[in-house]
């Protein structure tokens, strides 16, 4: 019941947002100097074309006009087409989504097991060996940028003996095996930023909690060290880990942009990557509009399941 | 700030991050001098050297000379950081301190436009911006700037809320003192330790954000000695030529570490309030 | 012997007339009437929580009342804005609690004591002038002129918020629990100070406070608050002597001595 009012509320103020990216994404369309119409059918542009496009999409209306007959369709589903290829843009998000979901996702479960069990060591073992490992694995992750540790991973493992794909894509459905090696490489250049975060993230919260009376009365009580640090103590842990979760969807969404273009991965990133290069505003204008819808709704997921577990976590 | 300055220098990590900015500072002040060749200069007798006695660092596909260039591609990610970050921080303070003043309706109306500039993952919000304004350096600063405002004005509008309500702002108040005044007397001031360190690893992602964007091709000029750009140009010659992507790779690398180790020593010094805090 | 209204000879100088504040649920302040004696030195006790406090806020206009008005020399204070507000906050000053919170940490003492001056519009030539006198009136050091609030101690600081709302020469001055942050040695040393100050500068002061004693010693009438509502008030011999309201003979008889 709570649950549920918390979820009408904050999607009564997530909603204002996605107004908001609405009116973004429109505008960008319309900032860009130049003749919508001749705009939005690129290379395909004819007269004939152009004028049913005026009048399908109220181009000679007021904007606000036209932006509400946009949302309208928006909201159907119907992103318009893309310039280049003519194909609606909402198809050709669909075809990409799977490659980078595959990615983001694995890279995302990378960072968790790279992070969490470096995160524990590093706070159970504070100022020792293991804790010098990973805040260096932590500022590190931070600093070298993914595309040159693509780079570095294709100069290691494809042109050296690894013999890994350096780029391109196999769909699961034709090859599983080879689809997880080519995908190997470009899910680990992605991972490492979110791994280091993670990581930080994870280590301050278990110092935090290490130094908790509930941590010196459960050791007085017998409890092995071991247990205590990968059971209690990351148990509450991992609540402040999940805090940045969402923001770090976000990362990984924009990541996946430069990751896609070094390993040459059809995804969304190189969509958006390629629709600006052919200058195909409505495709960009769609990409956008989905990947922030995307961000906001997984940020909004990781808000109620905070707040879903977090009474619970309190209580045990 | 003679603590601070203490708590600084016990830093190891700091300390490093410290020595690693004031070579990368070195390197772009004096950039031509320590330049062995122009960075723009083609060698067409010279392609695709390797490291060695002739070109330190080796030469890329079009025969210029890679330790040059990365000299001179430390001025570009300086400037651009120092610009871009400055335009952020000054954005963001303004629409921070604002909204944290104010409160109320103009509050919200604030705080959403930062969502929604939020809700858009940044390196793609920067690419949208290049596509609207245009592939150039200025450009770049630009889209930086803007994409890293909303983290400036959440910043700066959490430690107004901070101290607005302090009995110290209060009697101000209850003086006459004017807002302006106010502002810029107690609660700014209140604010700068956030702010520093904000600014100091601000400029990591704005060095970063400038090599990606220009690693894609939407950065800066063509031609223009930018270690994105090289990587860019390196990319087709991995098999054969190495050196052209790891060693401006290596300097970007640095010059973001250093960053952001002093951020953190920063952070850590300045303010325990901040430690271990926001990622 | 002398009677309600011995005040009588001397003009009114502040109002309340229903003041009201609500904070959700709780009445802060609820329809609070009383009036100052231009010259007078008036005690406003009760327990924490009674809204003493907020009515400083009020009458300093921190915060806005819900109803009701403050009449100061007669204008509205309520009602003023812009410049005019700013120009009558020069004639009500307060002195506030906690001297360590009310100074900013990050200023000198000479720039903490200027900034009423400079809030007024002073000249900076003048400025130092009085902030100079200010300073010899209330026995701070010179040479804490450049030193940070917070290198001085407790009894130093609270000085400062005195020299501080006084340096304006108020017509009015709110003290609100002055002296309940500092050691009971020090308390004495600043109420002196007050009651010097009072004679020398001769401003009308009211003064916020939940212990009887110090209030028996300094003030010439009382108001007694309680839930927000004034339970009782007049001169303070009448008073302590002879109170009306079951609540004053409560809290009479719980003060020590």
């Amino acid at each position: 019941m709570v649950l549920a009012f918390m979820f009408l509320r904050r999607l009564f103020s997530v909603f204002p947002v996605w107004l908001g990216v609405s009116v973004l994404s429109f505008g960008l369309l319309r900032l860009i100097p130049g003749d919508t119409a001749t705009m939005m059918l690129g290379t395909r542009y004819t007269e004939e074309r152009a004028e049913r496009l005026r009048e399908r999409m109220g181009l000679d209306q007021p904007l606000p006009v036209q932006y509400v007959r946009w949302l309208g369709r928006v909201v159907r589903g119907d992103l318009g087409e893309s310039a280049y290829t003519g194909r609606p843009v909402r198809d050709e998000l669909l075809e990409r989504l799977p490659v980078t979901l595959q990615l983001a996702g694995g890279a995302l479960i990378t960072a968790l097991l790279i992070a969490i069990p470096l995160g524990v060591l590093g706070a159970a073992q504070r100022g020792k060996a293991g804790d010098y490992a990973a805040q260096v694995v932590g500022i590190s992750g931070l600093s070298i940028p993914n595309f040159w540790l693509g780079t570095l991973l294709i100069l290691g493992f494809s042109l050296g003996p690894g013999g890994l794909p350096s780029g391109g894509y196999i769909s699961p459905s034709v090859s599983l095996a080879q689809n997880l090696r080519h995908m190997l490489l470009p899910t680990v250049a992605l991972s490492l930023a979110v791994a280091a975060v993670l990581l930080r993230m994870c280590r301050s919260a278990m110092l935090e909690i290490l130094d908790q009376d509930f941590m010196e009365l459960a050791r007085a009580k017998g409890v092995s060290r071991t247990r205590l640090l990968w059971v209690h103590g990351l148990k509450n842990a991992w609540l402040p880990v999940m805090t940045v979760l969402g923001i770090q969807a976000g990362y990984l969404l924009g990541g996946s942009v430069v990751i896609e273009s070094v390993f040459r991965l059809p995804g969304i990133g190189s969509l958006a990557l390629s629709a600006i290069q052919s200058r195909d505003y409505v495709l960009l204008q769609g990409v956008i509009l989905f990947v922030a819808t995307a961000f906001l709704l997984i940020n909004l997921t990781v808000d109620l399941l905070y707040a879903w577990i977090d009474p619970r976590m309190r209580a045990s | 700030m003679k603590n601070t300055w203490q708590a600084f220098r016990m830093h190891r990590m700091g300390m490093v991050g410290a020595v690693l900015l004031a070579l990368l500072l070195g390197s772009a002040l004096f950039a031509p001098l320590l330049s062995p060749r122009d960075p723009l200069a083609m060698q067409t007798d010279a392609l695709l050297t390797a490291p060695g006695s002739d070109a330190l660092l080796g030469t890329d596909a079009l025969g210029r000379d890679v330790l040059s260039r990365i000299l001179h591609g430390s001025r570009l990610a300086l400037h651009v950081g120092l610009v871009s970050v400055g335009f952020a921080l000054t954005a963001g303070c303004l629409l921070g301190v604002t909204a944290g003043y104010a409160g109320g309706k103009t509050d919200y109306v604030i705080s959403r436009f930062l969502d929604i500039l939020f809700s858009v993952p940044d390196v793609m919000l920067a690419l949208a911006i290049m596509a609207v304004l245009g592939q150039k350096t200025t450009n770049v600063m630009l889209a930086i700037g803007i994409v890293y405002t909303p983290i400036f004005a959440r910043v700066a509008r959490g430690e107004v809320l901070r101290v607005k309500r302090a009995l110290f702002v209060e009697a101000a108040r209850s003086m006459g003192v004017r807002t302006l005044p106010l502002i810029v007397r107690h609660i700014l001031p209140a604010a700068v330790p956030a702010l520093i360190v904000q600014t100091t690893l601000s400029f990591a992602f704005a060095v970063l954000a400038e090599s990606a964007l220009s690693f894609l091709g939407l950065g800066v000029e063509p031609d223009t000695p930018s270690w994105g750009m090289m990587l860019r140009d390196g990319k087709d010659w991995l098999d054969e030529a190495w050196w052209i992507s790891v060693f401006p790779g290596m300097a970007i690398t640095l010059t973001v570490l250093s960053f952001n180790l002093v951020g953190d020593a920063l952070r850590d010094a300045l303010d325990p309030r901040l430690r271990g805090g926001a990622a | 012997m002398c009677t309600e209204d011995n005040q009588n000879s001397e003009p009114t100088l502040l109002q309340l007339e229903g003041v009201t504040k609500f904070y959700g649920a709780v009445r802060a302040a609820d329809a609070v009437s009383f009036s100052l004696r231009r010259g007078g030195m008036t005690a406003l006790v009760g327990e924490s929580g009674s809204g003493k406090s907020t009515l400083a806020r009020l009458i300093l206009r921190l915060e806005e009342p819900d109803a009701g008005r403050i009449l100061f020399e007669g204008t509205d204070f309520t009602a003023l804005t812009g410049s005019a507000l700013r120009g009558a906050r020069k004639d009500v000053q307060m002195i506030f609690q906690d001297p360590h919170a009310s100074l900013n940490p990050r200023m000198k003492v000479k720039a903490i004591l200027e900034e009423p001056l400079k809030a007024q519009g002073v000249a900076r030539k003048e400025r130092m002038q009085q902030v100079r006198r200010i300073m010899e009136r209330t026995r701070i050091p010179e040479e804490f002129l450049n030193r940070y609030a917070h290198e001085l101690s407790g009894g130093q600081r609270q000085r400062i918020g005195v020299a501080r709302a006084l340096v304006l020469e108020p017509k009015l001055v709110i003290a609100d629990e002055p002296t309940a942050a500092l050691d009971v040695s020090i308390q004495a040393k600043i109420l002196d100070l007050l009651r010097e100050m009072r004679r020398e500068l001769d401003f009308t002061l009211l003064f916020i406070s939940h212990d009887l004693a110090v209030v028996y010693n300094l003030c010439d009438h009382v108001i007694v608050m309680r839930s927000g509502r004034v339970v009782e008030e007049g001169p303070r011999d009448r008073l302590f002597n002879d109170p009306r309201e079951d609540y004053t003979r409560e809290l009479l008889a719980a003060a020590p001595g």
